[in-house]
């Protein structure tokens, strides 16, 4: 449902994305990989409407994202950027209210419609119980629940979300990517989400896209193109690939630094000699 | 202010609690600017019955208690009314496109170019008149609005809160320089000047609050056209643009807003202090951080503040009168210590 022709993206004299080609899936749970600095952000920033590109195209639906009014692009796409600030003395309610901008005019105020769409998106991240709670006083995990509150009341086809689960606590993060998952399978959404932690990614992904360079280096299903080489050449970084214990998706294991030239691509033998080839877990 | 959580399951019923309170507390500013605009027409260092002000009011006979009531007290009562939003509103406006709660007027230089356009006005064109100087106040707001908005577009993350007020407060202080320089080289613009500087309702007649209410009006305009776009964006750029905003139109639409209420209010009254500070803060601590709630509330407190401090200026030394400039400045800081001591200043 999202495509990018010939787009690139840059600040200043420094460019940033040259030339991408690349089409995200509808109704799939993309993750959007790659180090720092290699223009994820951009990407999903530039998808988002929130930067202009030098040259090339944003398609939504097959219509160039420029072209359409950016209400209307509000209320099929919802966009939780990296830092949202959030002013004291807003109240989750009051917050997450205000996902409903789009669908509201100076004649056309506060609606039924609108109560109903902001009852469900509290619901569905599970805040309701904060409603009346001043959104400066949450914890981070609750913070960022509200936030995906916030864009849930938008009420769009399509959610792009950068590093949602960023300066979350393990069990927040694991919080927020199953309330991702639920968006798509259980409500059809399309959720693309730029990600730092390969493993999740690959856990939560239905399309993965890695990035280096401001460019795509493979873009698939996690099973399919998350391989040792795609990590070397991604990341520069030497790992194993080994099957998650419990979703058999590839986990991703980096191999030691202290003995760094590697030779061939695996040094699991040598700190785990008595199983000279990659351990096998049961799926 | 902070309900427990558990009170409320149901987002809706929150939300009606907060609206039916929010028009109560609006309800009682509007009637509480009935009562100061009242008190402004019927208090004054010269005593006069309620029954003499109001037959001067129905029925002028040209007495001594007429020409009090009407070339007096309803002229600065108008301007009071006409000055007092317009000073509060810029306040609102300002606090949230700087994203800073102690913006004021004064920090986007905008302030300093009313008043050197005054200054101008009586150094260069020789103008003696306070009607004359409101265009020269609306005008040299405007070009110190531009200004700042300029300057700060050309920064690369274009007129952000902080390219914004860092231009502002640099503007400020040189404009402030060009008006000491004028005014040192000329001693009768100092004189002029000095009586326009203190700031307030007196000595202005109904034609100078006729002169800036057109401007008064059309900041208003436009303040409420950019209502719910400040809204996003105290939220952040990126998510007011996720929200389907312009931010660029809503910037422009509050900073020209900002700079007609400005250029007017200090052209008619002199830079008034502290309503353009405490009152938006007193508003958003009444019905909380919702624009379109402040903005109305705002436009009643602050003429009810600033007449309330002209009233109080009239009464505390018979028979001279303390300027509603300086009144304001001593009701309003220990008015925002207070707020602030309160426990928490909400920001815009």
């Amino acid at each position: 449902m999202l495509s990018t022709r010939d787009l690139s993206v840059g600040y200043d004299d420094r460019t940033v994305l040259d030339g991408l080609d690349l089409d995200l899936p509808a109704d799939a749970f993309t993750v959007i990989v790659g180090p720092n600095a290699c223009g994820k952000s951009t990407l999903l920033r530039t998808m988002a409407r929130l930067l202009t590109p030098r040259r090339g195209t944003v398609l939504l639906d097959g219509t160039a994202i420029r072209d359409l009014p950016t209400r209307a692009v509000a209320r099929r796409l919802g966009v939780l950027p990296q830092s949202p600030l959030v002013p004291e003395g807003v109240t989750v309610a009051d917050l997450v209210g205000r996902g409903r901008q789009p669908y509201q005019r100076w004649w056309r105020q506060w609606s039924p419609s609108d109560e109903v769409a902001v009852a469900e998106a509290m619901e569905l991240a599970d805040v309701q119980e904060l409603a009346e709670r001043p959104v400066d006083t949450l914890s981070g995990g609750q913070r960022q629940r509200v936030w995906i509150a916030m864009t849930l009341a938008q009420d769009t086809e399509a959610l792009l979300l950068d590093e949602p689960t960023t300066f979350l606590d393990l069990a927040h993060q694991v919080e927020v990517l199953d309330l991702l998952h639920r968006l798509r399978t259980e409500r059809g959404r399309t959720v693309v989400a730029v990600l730092h932690d390969l493993n999740q990614a690959a856990r939560y992904a239905d399309h993965l896209v890695a990035m280096r360079a401001g460019a795509v280096v493979a873009a698939g299903p996690p099973r399919q193109i998350l391989t040792v080489d795609l990590v070397r050449e991604v990341f520069g970084l030497d790992c194993v690939v080994v099957p998650c214990p419990v979703t058999g998706a590839p986990l991703v294991v980096p191999t030691l630094r202290t003995s760094s030239v590697t030779k061939g691509s695996s040094c699991a033998a040598e700190f785990s000699p008595s199983s000279p080839s990659p351990p096998s877990v049961p799926a | 202010m902070t309900t427990v959580a558990t009170r409320s399951t149901r987002p809706g019923e929150g939300r009606r609690r907060r609206a039916t309170r929010r028009v109560a507390v609006t309800t009682g500013a509007a009637v509480l600017l009935v009562l100061v605009v009242l008190a402004s027409l019927a208090l004054g260092s010269k005593p006069l019955a309620p029954g003499q002000v109001w037959h001067a009011l129905v029925a002028p006979d040209g007495g001594e208690a007429s020409t009090i009531v009407r070339e007096l007290r309803v002229p600065r009562t108008l301007l009071g009314l006409t000055v007092g939003p317009a000073l509060a509103l810029a306040g609102v406006l300002l606090q949230a496109l700087t994203r800073n709660p102690l913006a004021e007027p004064r920090i986007l230089g905008v302030s300093a170019g009313a008043s050197l356009g005054v200054v101008v006005a009586i150094a260069v064109f020789g103008i003696g008149s306070l009607a004359g100087y409101v265009w020269f106040g609306v005008v040299g707001a405007l070009l110190a609005g531009l200004l700042v908005f300029g300057i700060a577009n050309r920064a690369r993350e274009g007129a952000s809160p902080v390219t914004l007020a860092l231009v502002g407060v640099a503007l400020d202080a040189s404009l402030g320089a060009m008006v000491i320089a004028l005014l040192t080289v000329d001693a009768r613009t100092f004189e002029e000047y000095r009586f326009w500087v203190v700031g307030g309702l007196t000595g202005r007649d109904v034609g100078v609050t006729a002169q800036v209410a057109p401007f008064v009006l059309a900041g208003v305009l436009l303040a409420g056209f950019a209502a719910r776009g400040l809204d996003a964006l105290a939220l952040g750029d990126d998510v007011a643009r996720g929200l389907g905003h312009h931010v660029g139109l809503v910037r422009l639409a509050g900073g020209a807003a900002a700079v007609l209420l400005i250029g007017a209010a200090v052209a008619g009254a002199g830079p008034i202090a502290f309503i353009g500070l405490a009152v938006p803060h007193l508003a958003r601590a009444l019905v909380g951080t919702d624009h379109r709630w402040t903005l109305v509330l705002a436009a009643l407190l602050g003429p009810a503040l600033l007449l309330t401090a002209d009233v109080v200026g009239r009464l505390v030394a018979p028979p001279g009168e303390v300027p509603a400039g300086i009144v304001t400045a001593l009701l309003g800081a220990p008015l925002l210590v207070v707020l602030i001591r309160r426990a928490r200043v909400v920001t815009a």
